[in-house]
């Protein structure tokens, strides 16, 4: 498909752009120079933190992947809002308020709570960079994807484009307040998501479950990647994971990601108490859940009216809306999309630079805690990441972003849950486990992907595109496993 | 009436000189010294903070509450402290005028460039809506050193509050409990979208099974979470008063 640059659609994404960071820094200043609050007082804190980790979370893979997926593969797309929106059970009910007790910045300062060995909480750094660094890779890639329709510039000048706004942001201004910029593009998401919606149903003229039935009975969908299929193989498992298998291997990945993720773990030590930690999750998963039902119309509606460019899943959501409500509404819900993967970007680039900057520079180094260094640190890795962020994201061209996430899910799921669960609720785990299972699950589910499908095609020695089923289970098998073997020296390990 | 002072502050050089200050201008009028500290409401990530306290110059990591009533009672001025959050400029205005304070005095950090725009100065805003006084400091260097000495011989290292470590075991049985009911769910939604794939795309009200289930479990996740909220909140009603 060829774009061509529209400029009234350009200016409307400048301005809600601007707007959005206008807002942000707006709402930052007036915590501390108003006068009073407009909004209920005290409890303010961990309502807009719900609504920030929602604006955290919800990134490029639950707007324009799911959307394309659903539109391309149907169901198997619907299993990622399934399962994105799982994980935050698990968060809810054992992690957040056992975490927020014994961490007080960072991933690695949770784990090192239980041990005092270094080299456990290098390797928590280590895992958060890279995990954030995957996670990076599809959130520049929807950003390459929006700015072809809506600039007219080629897929890699957005790409750079992203990365060097973030960059930028984060770098120079200090980074102060992403939390606001999180919460209005929360807001923001919700609002695209019923609008698009409503405007589906409108322009079909069925109500939900009609519609829904209407696909099912369809004997002859009609993909945009070319060919027809029944409506009720469309709206059942298998369209895109024919392996079975996969699809059991991205539920698991999906179900324990997201408590892994280190840009949501960050969010939970802003909060200043376990109750706030709970009640923040609480918010965060009906924003999140009410939001992922939205997706399957948003998904289905690009199916029907065939808004879709089948080079590229992405476009799904914003084609849809030039469908429905012209270039002004595309360009609303473009912008949206921006905004979210600008916010979501400046999260993950914060967390891996918190992990340098605290975990290795001051806590393994051993360098005197001294805050201008630190600063200083932390923008450079910024500036490193957003670098191997953007040449990475201009080598996954093509790739549907929840499909990406799916598989920084995996990664991320593989190194971190078993150690903060065995940290968590498990009294004999050792210093040596942790490392081990860090590290096994990092090199083993990348290892997979590096083999699977996905980069090898056709002649992939591993025949799952989602290597959760295999590398989750192995990092438990060996915190477990070396837990037990290593009983003696662990009791002098942590007995301090 | 006694003269009243209230100081506010946040842990700034300019607000630790303000202290010292204060304490001073208290004991000249044999007046008494009202602390307060205003904890913000945003949310700030590890790094947030560093660079936040860079901006603000918040150099000393001390425990500045306590420095001022050490101060304060080191020099025989009567003192207490208040602790609130919200707007920090507002809750400081307001404060003055329910202890018909004669003085605000505080430290003014007024941070330049990209930081003043995004933090703002607290100190011009109380200075615009205050009823009565404001004196603010702005050290210069003389005071700057004089403070660091004086904080050095009233040293109190920044506490961090400690958290309950043992969790709640009642609450933590139904964490458990919900957890285990929603994993059944979850499960038995994978295994079927593995294994049982034409039981998933049997027709069920007017859509499928595998639509139905999916719904099922994401409005699952919202009514468990509503669930345990809510749980969880009436045992701290319970156990916190």
């Amino acid at each position: 498909m060829a774009y061509e640059f529209q400029p009234l659609a350009f200016g409307i994404f400048c301005l809600i752009t601007i707007s959005t960071l206008a807002i942000s820094l707006w709402a930052a200043r007036q915590v501390r120079t108003a006068s009073h609050f407009y909004a209920a007082g005290g409890n303010v804190k961990w309502f807009v933190n719900g609504v920030a980790f929602a604006g955290d979370y919800l990134s490029a893979a639950s707007f324009l992947g799911i959307a394309g997926m659903i539109a391309f593969f149907g169901f198997d797309g619907f299993m990622y809002s399934i399962g994105f929106l799982a994980g935050w059970i698990i968060a809810l009910l054992i992690i957040a308020e056992p975490l927020r007790r014994i961490g007080k910045y960072t991933f690695g300062d949770a784990l090192m709570s239980k041990f005092k060995d270094k080299r456990v909480r290098l390797m928590a750094a280590i895992s958060a960079l890279v995990v954030s660094i995957f996670y990076l890779i599809p959130q520049m890639v929807g950003a390459g994807s929006i700015v072809q329709p809506l600039i007219g510039l080629p897929y890699e000048v957005g790409v750079i484009m992203v990365g060097i706004i973030v960059i930028m942001i984060v770098a120079t201004a200090g980074m102060v307040s992403t939390t606001y910029v999180q919460f209005i593009k929360g807001f923001l998401l919700l609002i695209a998501a019923f609008a698009l919606t409503i405007g589906v149903l409108m322009a079909v003229g069925m109500g939900p479950v009609e519609f829904i039935t209407h696909f099912i009975e369809n004997p002859a969908v009609t993909l945009p990647q070319g060919g027809t299929v029944s409506g009720s193989a469309f709206m059942s498992p298998g369209m895109y994971y024919k392996n079975p298998l996969d699809f059991a291997s991205l539920a698991i990945a999906l179900i324990l990601g997201t408590a892994a993720l280190p840009h949501i773990l960050i969010r939970y030590f802003t909060v200043p108490s376990p109750a706030d930690a709970r009640k923040s999750t609480v918010i965060a998963i009906i924003t999140i859940g009410i939001f992922y039902i939205l997706t399957l119309f948003l998904g289905l509606g690009a199916n029907y009216f065939l808004t879709t460019d089948p080079t590229n899943q992405n476009l799904a959501a914003p084609l849809l809306a030039e469908v429905l409500g012209g270039e002004l509404f595309f360009a609303f819900i473009a912008s949206i999309a921006f905004a979210t993967i600008l916010g979501t970007v400046a999260g993950l680039i914060i967390a891996s630079a918190g992990a340098i900057a605290h975990d290795i520079y001051t806590e393994v180094l051993g360098n005197k805690p001294d805050e201008a260094r630190s600063l200083k640190i932390s923008k450079m890795t910024a500036v490193a990441v957003g670098v191997i962020a953007i040449a990475l994201g201009i080598l996954a061209k093509g790739q549907n972003v929840a499909f990406l996430v799916g598989l920084a899910f995996a990664i991320a799921a593989s190194a971190n849950i078993p150690a903060l669960i065995c940290t968590l609720f498990w009294k004999r785990t050792s210093a040596r486990a942790i490392i081990w299972s860090i590290l096994t699950g990092l090199v083993v589910s990348i290892g997979l992907i590096a083999i699977s499908p996905t980069v090898m095609g056709k002649a992939a020695i591993f025949p799952l595109n989602n290597p959760g089923i295999v590398s989750i289970p192995l990092g438990f098998a060996v915190v477990i496993g070396l837990s037990l073997m290593g009983k003696e020296e662990e009791a002098t390990a942590t007995d301090v | 009436m006694t003269y009243t002072v209230l100081l506010a502050v946040d842990g700034s050089m300019p607000s630790l000189v303000a202290t010292k200050k204060a304490v001073e201008h208290a004991r000249e009028k044999n007046g008494e010294l009202v602390i307060m500290y205003v904890s913000e409401q945003t949310p700030l990530v590890n790094i947030e903070r560093i660079a936040e306290d860079l901006a603000l110059d918040r150099r000393c990591p001390i425990d500045f509450v306590t420095f001022a009533v050490d101060y304060a009672s080191k020099s025989g001025i009567p003192a207490r402290v208040i602790y609130l959050s919200g707007p920090v400029a507002g809750e400081i205005v307001r404060a003055s005028e329910e202890i018909s304070a004669d003085l605000i005095i505080m430290g003014s950090t007024n941070p330049k460039g990209l930081d003043g725009l995004m933090l703002g100065d607290v100190a011009e805003a109380v200075l615009k809506t205050a009823t009565c006084s404001v004196w603010m400091i702005k050290p210069n260097p003389e005071e700057l050193t004089e403070i660091l000495e004086l904080v050095r011989v009233i040293a109190h290292p920044k506490k961090v509050p400690v958290l309950a470590v043992e969790p709640n075991g009642r609450l933590f049985r139904m964490a458990i409990g919900l957890l285990t009911i929603y994993l059944l769910g979850y499960g038995a939604f994978t295994l079927g979208g593995t294994y049982f794939r034409d039981i998933m795309s049997a027709r069920l009200l007017g859509m499928n099974v595998a639509i139905v289930f999916g719904m099922v479990i994401i409005i699952g996740a919202i009514v468990i979470a509503l669930f345990y909220s809510w749980y969880a909140g009436r045992f701290e009603q319970g156990t916190e008063v």
